[in-house]
């Protein structure tokens, strides 16, 4: 019965949640910049024009153009309610392995289905974004071992549990670090890249999907809503691990709120900030991979 | 939370931040978790103070964030922005891959404990903090860097000085915060004299002094 609520909860926060949290980081954006930005609705409306929308495809596209973009979907959704992001218990099992390698496998979905059109800035970013995860997925499958090790279980209920012991507050801040750098990476924002430039030469995420239009891209922009709230709630349950033990109601509030300040920081950082050189950004991913390292030393000095 | 927690976690974000300033290239970047890591330290000093009732630690701890967290990295950024100095790329080894090897190095230490006779292990942080400080200072080719590298050596002696149950006289604390300042601004001074001598503080290009 409680599996049941929670899967409803999470069903309906999964619905909503991640267009709104873009449309807070675009209209907060949108203020910052001293212009009056779109509706906090917009997203939902871009969402709806797309599926009405009729489809281009490329003649040299096969299936696997069309399939990617449900298949990635599916995978995040899978991973959505996996992982306790809104600070509810999951209403599915699911350890880290499982959680990171099915991000992994939408993403090389959506990375294969650039490749099918043959067009060369889908390649472009293809390989870019493989070239990006290969360096992010290690600190964050490092950081969240240390976690697991820590709490002497993988599944993502135990791990991110409140735990005591010694040094579970430089553990939670070394990997929500971590963490919150791998976020970046994988959902190709600032510093790693600008997630609004109209240059092909500069672009990751967008590169890949420029064949893509109508209901395909409808899809995509709403996997990559939801995997933007995925990461960024992971990351604010890690630092929730400091809040110890609270109700369940506080916690989800606590956890709605840091959401939003994510939403908020993300549009500061993409105002002040510059882009990364691309030569520097595996500089900046050494420092999660180090930092999740760190963590890792931790757990194994402290057994 | 016991006192002794307190006081490691303190001195593991101290380490954290020294290890930081070894992938750092951007000069006021560096500066400034310096100055992060003087005040985390002058906050454990006067933490220590309060729980101690020593009254003294806890001035020392005043001196040490209004000096080392504020003053010299302040006076230091100035003389950066003098100089025009913003990055520093290291000599031959690239900043991140020096920082994983210090990760490493670290771990071993820490892991292995090859002292354990000669060391007790609550004094480990301190001597890790004073060998990446000389790590940095080995490795940099500004002179600025340098004298970056030299003040986190002198960050490791302080950890290690407040980290032992009776510490030093104020007298000897605040001497050595005053050396420290004044070497700061010694060291600044010559960095401008370096400068405007060579046109350039990398250090590499000293050597053209050989005759």
């Amino acid at each position: 019965m409680t599996v049941l609520l929670l899967l409803i909860a999470y069903l309906a926060h999964i619905a909503f949640l991640p267009l709104l949290f873009i449309g807070l980081v675009r209209w907060v954006k949108a203020r910052l910049q001293g212009r009056r930005g779109p509706s906090l609705l917009q997203p939902f409306w871009d969402i709806a024009k797309l599926l009405r929308k009729g489809e281009t495809i490329s003649e040299t596209a096969t299936s696997t153009f069309r399939l990617a973009p449900l298949a990635s979907l599916a995978a995040i959704l899978a991973v959505a309610l996996m992982v306790p992001w809104l600070g509810l218990p999951s209403p599915i099992a699911g350890d880290l392995i499982l959680a990171i390698y099915l991000l992994a496998a939408g993403k090389f979905c959506t990375s294969l289905a650039a490749l099918d059109t043959g067009s060369a800035f889908g390649a472009i970013g293809a390989s870019r974004e493989a070239a990006i995860s290969v360096q992010a997925e290690p600190a964050l499958l490092l950081g969240l071992a240390a976690l697991a090790s820590h709490a002497r279980d993988s599944r993502f209920s135990a791990l991110l549990a409140p735990g005591g012991g010694e040094h579970t507050i430089i553990l939670a801040l070394l990997v929500g670090a971590a963490a919150w750098l791998c976020a970046m990476a994988e959902l190709s924002r600032m510093p790693i890249d600008d997630p609004t430039t109209h240059l092909e030469l500069t672009m990751v995420h967008e590169a890949m999907v420029l064949e893509n239009s109508g209901r395909s891209l409808a899809l995509i922009e709403y996997a990559v809503a939801l995997k933007t709230v995925l990461l960024l709630g992971l990351v604010s349950q890690i630092l929730l691990i400091l809040a110890g033990n609270q109700t369940l109601a506080f916690h989800y509030v606590l956890s709605i709120v840091l959401l939003a300040a994510s939403a908020v920081a993300l549009a500061i950082a993409e105002t002040v900030m510059v882009k990364l050189s691309w030569r520097r950004v595996p500089n900046m991913l050494s420092y999660a991979i180090g930092a999740s390292a760190l963590a890792c030393l931790l757990v194994a000095m402290r057994g | 939370m016991g006192e002794f927690h307190l006081f490691e976690s303190g001195s593991a974000v101290t380490v954290i931040i020294g290890l930081w300033m070894i992938g750092i290239t951007r000069v006021p970047t560096s500066l400034t978790l310096y100055g992060t890591q003087s005040a985390v330290l002058g906050l454990m000093a006067m933490y220590l103070g309060v729980l101690r009732a020593e009254p003294l630690l806890v001035i020392v701890g005043v001196a040490v964030i209004a000096l080392k967290g504020i003053a010299a990295p302040a006076y230091l950024l100035f003389v950066a922005h003098r100089l025009d100095c913003r990055r520093d790329d290291g000599v031959s080894i690239a900043p991140p891959l020096q920082f994983f090897g210090a990760l490493g190095a670290l771990a071993l230490i820490l892991l292995l404990h090859p002292l354990r006779a000669a060391l007790p292990e609550s004094s480990l942080p301190s001597i890790g903090m004073l060998l990446l400080g000389m790590i940095v200072m080995i490795t940099r080719r500004l002179a600025i860097s340098q004298i970056v590298g030299f003040l986190v050596l002198e960050n490791g002696i302080f950890l290690y000085t407040i980290g032992q149950p009776h510490t030093m006289p104020i007298v000897v604390e605040i001497g050595v915060l005053m050396d420290v300042l004044a070497g700061v601004m010694l060291a600044g001074l010559l960095a401008f004299r370096i400068s405007r001598e060579f046109e350039s503080i990398d250090v590499t290009e000293l050597k053209e002094l050989r005759g």
